[in-house]
């Protein structure tokens, strides 16, 4: 008797714990932690248009080391820096470009994401996200060093809402340094992508 | 024993209060109460599109008391929400289901891109193979005529077309809905087509 209850008080404390869980939805949403309105942009570009790129190596939550360089003669770069994890806007801004991957691939593209956030931190909050077709890249050691290379770590230690678009020969070739505060619609992107291809 | 009884008892009393929260129906929000449907919408690119909102050949802009329907059912999105991509197939479902009903000419589906682009719009459309037609919001004109401003993503409003260009929201519902069956149900149900 003693175990038929002790089995019922684990089963219902792990159902009870299911729907719980269930009835708060699917959980990204409501781990956003709330940063209120922050200073548009808190840095200085070290890079323009028309420039080489600079070349750097990253760690991607696939294990694997991803160089810029590699790219290089074969594909165009698209870098999107978001500022931080688990923060509002950054936490839609990749899911929208899930769905937009034929239209990057179309302009012979690939797409690389990139935070100042560890590995670990990266892997709970995209595995919110659903599956991304990108890689994920963490500049987190040393800290930001790609991001402030680039121009844009602000004085919080975490970096712009950016984007980069760095073609075959690895020359930047747009950049959009965004307002922290809101996310770059899809058209600027693709429109710049489309760009690319003309003579 | 009769301790362990008794934390059963309490147990199983939290469980059953757990419960509720994902056993409601989709729809227990208050509705909005918006006046008219006065609200300017651009034409479809489809003309597919168009002809299932009613439009003549001639109407460009059009407004969305023009459409050809006894109850309106929106979906108030965003491209970028993970839960409108997730909720897709089931809102398709809903569409399916209608298409499927004796309702097909009395109830429209249409969606409300919030601060999305044209393109944006179009990228969720084609990779969701949405079959009603869906507006860009990037100003927010629409979500905001529709109050609908303050709700998260994906927001649904079911809005009863009356005579005299009067409207009534039956029934507003924020978040994802499990079963289509149940939600399309919700939505007849609400807007008086058929009986509990």
């Amino acid at each position: 008797m003693r175990r038929l209850l002790a089995v019922s008080l684990v089963m219902m404390t792990g159902l009870s714990w299911v729907w719980i869980c269930e009835a708060r939805g699917e959980g990204l949403e409501d781990n956003i932690y709330p940063v209120g309105k922050l200073k548009p942009v808190d840095s200085r570009l070290k890079v323009e248009v028309g420039q080489s790129a600079p070349d750097f190596s990253l760690p991607s939550l696939k294990g694997e080391e991803v160089t810029l360089g590699r790219y290089r003669g074969e594909k165009n770069v698209v870098l999107s820096f978001v500022p931080a994890a688990w923060t509002p806007v950054c936490s839609d801004q990749w899911p929208g470009y899930n769905i937009a991957r034929a239209m990057i691939e179309k302009h012979d593209a690939v797409l690389l994401g990139i935070t100042v956030d560890n590995l670990p931190t990266l892997y709970a909050w995209t595995k919110e996200m659903g599956d991304l077709w990108f890689p994920v890249l963490s500049d987190f050691w040393p800290h930001g060093a790609v991001a402030e290379r680039y121009g844009i770590l602000r004085s919080e230690g975490v970096s712009e809402r950016a984007l980069f678009i760095i073609d075959k020969q690895g020359i930047i070739r747009y950049i959009d340094v965004h307002d922290i505060n809101t996310r770059p619609d899809l058209d600027a992107l693709i429109g710049a992508l489309a760009d690319l291809s003309k003579p | 024993m009769k301790r362990a009884m008794i934390l059963l008892v309490i147990l199983l009393a939290g469980c059953a209060g757990a419960a509720p929260q994902i056993a409601e129906p989709p729809g227990m929000e208050a509705p909005k109460a918006i006046e008219s449907l006065d609200i300017p919408l651009p034409r479809p690119s489809s003309e597919a599109d168009a002809a299932y909102l009613g439009l003549e050949e001639s109407t460009d802009d059009f407004r969305m008391d023009q459409i050809k329907a006894g109850v309106l059912v929106v979906e108030v999105f965003d491209m970028y929400c993970r839960f409108c991509q997730g909720m897709a197939p089931k809102v398709d479902e809903v569409y399916e289901l209608n298409l499927r009903s004796g309702f097909a000419g009395e109830v429209k589906m249409i969606g409300i891109g919030r601060m999305n682009t044209p393109l944006e719009v179009a990228t969720f459309k084609e990779k969701y193979n949405v079959k009603f037609p869906l507006f860009p919001d990037n100003d927010l004109s629409v979500t905001k005529a529709l109050q609908a401003q303050d709700e998260g993503t994906p927001h649904f409003m079911v809005i009863k077309m009356e005579p005299g260009d009067r409207v009534q929201v039956v029934h507003s519902y924020t978040g994802a809905f499990e079963d289509p069956k149940a939600f399309y149900h919700v939505i007849l149900e609400r807007s008086g087509l058929r009986k509990e």
